[in-house]
């Protein structure tokens, strides 16, 4: 029974980083701009795409297909701010969000025309067979998601106490007006937020694939327990995202394993509903104060 | 669009124009939606009157259900080669096909749309289990065939159904057939069920468990579940050697990876629905020695019906390839012209299905169906095939006969 525990803890901490990476990139978007990206995880699929066709069509080593992807992801984010959402800066913020909801069903439509919707399979991210310790089996991929995303939680937390660019988008979460009056190239700053943040969909995309293949869909889920992380954790809280993230997934997995996995996703909203009534601002948010 | 194919264009089209697709048809079915109460039997285009019969059909081709979606470019091919031969009943056959997402709500009001708007002289070869079950009754009510629906609901096999004819091997048939070969060639191994907890793994669990008696362990599933590492570990721990799985097409892809990476390597039999698409051995890199149940022909066969298939979906086919999915809409178009061919006189849909009725042993792809006055039964038998060397192989004593009109 410890030995079945603890392979369900471990696959749970697995599919929690990628909850946690997809809620580690809403957040960074939401921090800059103040918009819900509901085309998140469609964003992170369409940069998925490029490391497959690089793999499938090209033989191109899974590293540098990823590397691909994250660049391809990048782009995408820092274009869908400066082309589109840019424009719409002074609109309100509902017509932002609708556009990325608009940007969500053209990109998985024009993934399902581009490659059809049959399940794309994936090469694992290591191919390195598993470890295996009596009944317990320890995934190499397993590992390399949960090292990136603490590599990647560590390193967004030092980019943003330490580096110019970093303090830039605080000052710009904490006030734009007044930001962009220091001189802060405001325009430039929430682009860098975009792409980071999207490619931050695309680091779990990419590492979902071998599970779940490439499909036009495959983030839908994934997208929407990145959302609960990311609402458990503070809306806001990169720390929150990411402890948020990793909690989920081993519930989600005890879930599964004890209760009824058709209702994983019921329970899920349910505890989430509690997680608010008790702390409104999530675990690790800070209440909203407003000078009067 | 310079340099997208006529297809791609479509698709493109397609894609395009679906937002104001979901808004038109939310007017269409409010508008409907008076027209149809006011209806208590049949609806508009109960005779044929030009010199086309109009076949409509609501088929997902957009979001996780998409894959099966590619029936309709079967039944599309199965038309177009029945047009370049001339018709049927002096007639030609024209197809209306739409996008239901396979949200049944949608369905729902594709299916008025067809039917009130388009006038369509049945629905032909739609596709799914839980979109279809949100139709049948009101079409049987209106009087408008529904036949051969990409199903095998129990639900759809009830007496009394007049204007509905199912043409695949009911679901409990699928796992009869699994079961039985387990009980056969696997006989005291620990085995267990993945199912997908609605209308379509249900029966097909009832199905595994009426032939085996019982199973040692249940899973239920949702489709929108991506990670299915407890489940398969909850499998592993328990000492299940073999594992039968309904489920579709990406979940079953996602259980089988998980078990490859998880190092688990049971004897697994996947259900039809699972199996059907081009790619399958790509997407599942543990797939050789898998089971799976089938009704059709292997894709590659040198069966006569799959080769006029694939041939058909060479020449028609519009870029699509022959695979089991775009067969069930081959399937469908036979059922559909095997009752019109029939018909002596008015084509009406009363005449239709009286026609359909009289079917006893009619060959088709999907192997003999037999249909009378007192049961619409589809496809008698099912059996399996093994992935040998990237390919789909049938087992040699395999085939279960789940027919009450033996």
């Amino acid at each position: 029974m410890t030995q079945f525990l603890l392979q369900i803890a471990l696959a749970g901490l697995a599919q929690g980083s990628l909850f946690a990476l997809t809620a580690l990139g809403l957040v960074m978007i939401y921090n800059a701009s103040s918009v819900v990206n509901f085309a998140h995880g469609a964003m992170g699929m369409a940069a998925t795409y490029v490391a497959y066709v690089l793999i499938a069509r090209f033989e191109v080593p899974f590293a540098l297909a990823f590397a691909a992807a994250l660049v391809a992801a990048f782009v995408l984010g820092a274009v869908v701010q400066a082309v589109f959402l840019a424009r719409l800066r002074n609109a309100p913020l509902l017509s932002q969000v609708v556009v990325t909801l608009g940007l969500f069903m053209l990109l998985e439509g024009l993934m399902g025309i581009a490659f059809g919707y049959n399940p794309r399979p994936m090469r694992e991210s290591i191919a390195i067979a598993p470890v295996i310790l009596g009944d317990l089996v320890l995934r190499p991929q397993d590992v390399l998601q949960l090292a990136l995303l603490l590599i990647l939680g560590v390193a967004l937390a030092a980019f943003f106490a330490a580096t110019k660019v970093g303090l830039g988008m605080r000052a710009i979460t904490e006030n734009t007006y007044a930001a962009r009056l220091m001189g802060i190239p405001v325009g430039r700053l929430l682009a860098i937020a975009w792409g980071t943040g999207v490619a931050l969909s695309a680091v779990a995309a990419v590492l979902a694939a071998p599970t779940t293949s490439v499909t036009p869909n495959m983030m839908d889920t994934i997208v929407v327990y990145g959302f609960v992380a990311a609402i458990v954790g503070g809306f806001g809280s990169m720390a929150g995202a990411l402890v948020g993230g990793l909690i989920l997934g081993v519930v989600v997995n005890l879930i599964d394993a004890f209760l009824a996995p058709e209702l994983a996703m019921s329970i899920v909203f349910g505890l989430l509903l509690l997680v608010l009534y008790v702390r409104p601002d999530g675990l690790f948010g800070r209440a909203q104060v407003q000078k009067v | 669009m310079m340099g997208l194919s006529k297809h791609k264009e479509e698709q493109m089209q397609h894609v395009l124009s679906r937002s104001l697709a979901v808004l038109a048809l939310t007017v269409a079915s409010v508008t409907t939606a008076g027209i149809a109460s006011s209806q208590t039997a049949t609806a508009p285009g109960a005779t044929v009157e030009g010199d086309t019969i109009v076949f409509g059909q609501t088929a997902a081709q957009s979001g996780p259900q998409a894959p099966i979606g590619a029936s309709k470019w079967g039944l599309e091919a199965f038309i177009a080669s029945v047009n370049a031969n001339g018709g049927v009943a002096g007639k030609k056959l024209r197809l209306i096909s739409y996008d239901d997402g396979y949200q049944p709500a949608q369905t729902t009001a594709l299916d008025k749309k067809l039917v009130y708007e388009d006038r369509v002289f049945a629905i032909v070869g739609s596709i799914g289990s839980p979109t279809t079950a949100a139709v049948y009754k009101a079409l049987n009510e209106e009087h408008v065939p529904l036949l051969s629906m990409g199903s095998g609901s129990p639900i759809f096999y009830e007496p009394g159904l007049k204007y509905v004819f199912p043409s695949w091997p009911i679901y409990t048939t699928d796992g009869e057939t699994m079961g039985n070969y387990v009980k056969k060639h696997f006989p005291g191994q620990a085995a267990a069920v993945i199912y997908q907890d609605d209308g379509f793994g249900k029966p097909i669990l009832a199905g595994i468990k009426k032939s085996l008696g019982k199973v040692d362990l249940e899973i239920p599933y949702v489709p929108s579940q991506v990670d299915f590492s407890s489940a398969v570990i909850k499998l592993k721990s328990s000492g299940i050697k073999v594992v039968m799985l309904a489920t579709i097409a990406t979940s079953g892809a996602q259980i089988l990876n998980q078990m490859d990476s998880l190092s688990y390597h049971p004897t697994r039999i996947l259900t039809s629905s699972a199996c059907g698409y081009g790619g399958i051995f790509g997407a599942i890199k543990s797939l050789e020695g898998t089971y799976c149940t089938a009704f059709l022909p292997p894709p590659g066969s040198s069966d006569p019906q799959w080769v006029e298939f694939a041939n058909a979906m060479q020449k028609y086919g519009q870029g699509h390839p022959p695979d089991i999915y775009a067969a069930w809409g081959w399937l469908a178009g036979q059922v559909a012209y095997a009752g019109l061919e029939k018909i002596k006189g008015p084509i009406t849909r009363d005449a239709l299905v009286a026609q359909l009725e009289t079917l006893r042993n009619f060959d088709t792809i999907a192997g003999k169906i037999n249909y009378s006055p007192e049961r619409h039964e589809g496809s008698c038998c099912q059996l399996l095939w093994q992935a040998k060397g990237g390919k789909w192989e049938i087992v040699p004593d395999s085939q279960f006969n789940g027919s009450a009109m033996k």
